[in-house]
């Protein structure tokens, strides 16, 4: 019988996944603007998997909003809730100015400053988003990679860690 | 099926039920705001957002909204440069730096309130 994937494991797969094209595809110059949009779109249907990997959390949190709910879920909350928004904003934004994605559907993007304009400063904005959220879900980042990417590494016996940090004191 | 089953799909679908109608409000919300000309962008506002007639054979330009560079170049090429890539760092780094300030602080946050419990106790 086959092994099923561990939760953790698929999580941090689809997040890796979702913050290398992230770093990508905000990076029109680099990436050239037909991949810059597919990979957005692409992006697009990460973050939907990423939120419905995590729909009990969002089930309970929704629910428990504006009563009992710990400071940090809380918020977590808004702070998702805020990249939901702009997101959302990033991609159907794009998809307005879009050069490649809507010309190929026969339909033509609405041409106008506003829809530029709200694309980059959203984009702007997310970045510090997106820091946020890495940030506040740091000790669970840290503690997946050490375990499934670097998992294969020999750990060292306990007392040789010990002899290693006594000779790195300072004298 | 299980009622806890049926419980957890029923829970599963209200769910994408309300992230897409979140998303649907949004997008709407924000198509609607621009047909109306209540949104402007931050230096086209003065005519609320949209620009007037761009001068002949400068369409293209308008319509992306940035200063033409080189009239052969697009800007959708793309490709490996020193550039490019140093755009990629950036916002790596940009991320880097806000969870260094984040997660150091709240690592500095719980230390502190470690020590002073210590010194309480003590």
């Amino acid at each position: 019988m086959k092994k099923k994937m561990s939760t953790t494991k698929q999580n941090l797969l689809v997040d890796l996944l979702i913050v290398s094209g992230f770093l990508f595809a905000s990076q029109p110059h680099f990436t050239g603007m037909a991949i810059h949009e597919w990979l957005s779109l692409g992006l697009g249907v990460g973050f939907l998997t990423h939120v419905l990997l995590h729909w009990r959390w969002v089930y309970e949190s929704t629910r428990r909003f504006f009563g009992k709910l710990a400071r940090q879920s809380r918020v977590n909350y808004i702070l998702n809730l805020a990249l939901l928004v702009a997101f959302t904003l990033i991609i159907f934004s794009g998809l307005m100015i879009s050069e490649e994605i809507l010309p190929l559907l026969g339909l033509q993007g609405v041409q106008g400053g506003v829809w530029k304009w709200l694309h980059t400063t959203s984009a702007d904005l997310v970045v510090w988003l997106v820091g946020l959220h890495i940030a506040l879900h740091w000790k669970w980042i840290v503690n997946a990679v050490k375990k499934y990417l670097f998992g294969w590494l020999p750990k060292l016996p306990r007392r040789q860690v010990a002899a290693v940090k006594h000779s790195e004191m300072p004298m | 099926m299980s009622i806890q089953k049926k419980a957890n799909a029923k829970h599963f679908w209200l769910v994408v039920l309300g992230l897409f109608l979140l998303i649907g409000l949004i997008a709407g919300g924000t198509y609607v705001l621009d047909a109306q000309g209540l949104i402007s962008a931050g230096s086209g506002g003065e005519q609320g957002g949209s620009r007037g007639e761009p001068p002949a054979g400068m369409a293209d330009f308008a319509a992306s909204g940035e200063m033409p560079t080189r009239p052969d170049h697009d800007g959708g090429e793309g490709g490996f440069s020193v550039q490019a890539l140093s755009g990629v760092l950036q916002e790596a780094l940009q991320i880097g730096l806000v969870v260094v300030v984040v997660a150091g602080g709240q690592r500095l946050f719980s230390w502190l309130m470690r020590r002073r419990r210590h010194v309480a106790a003590v």
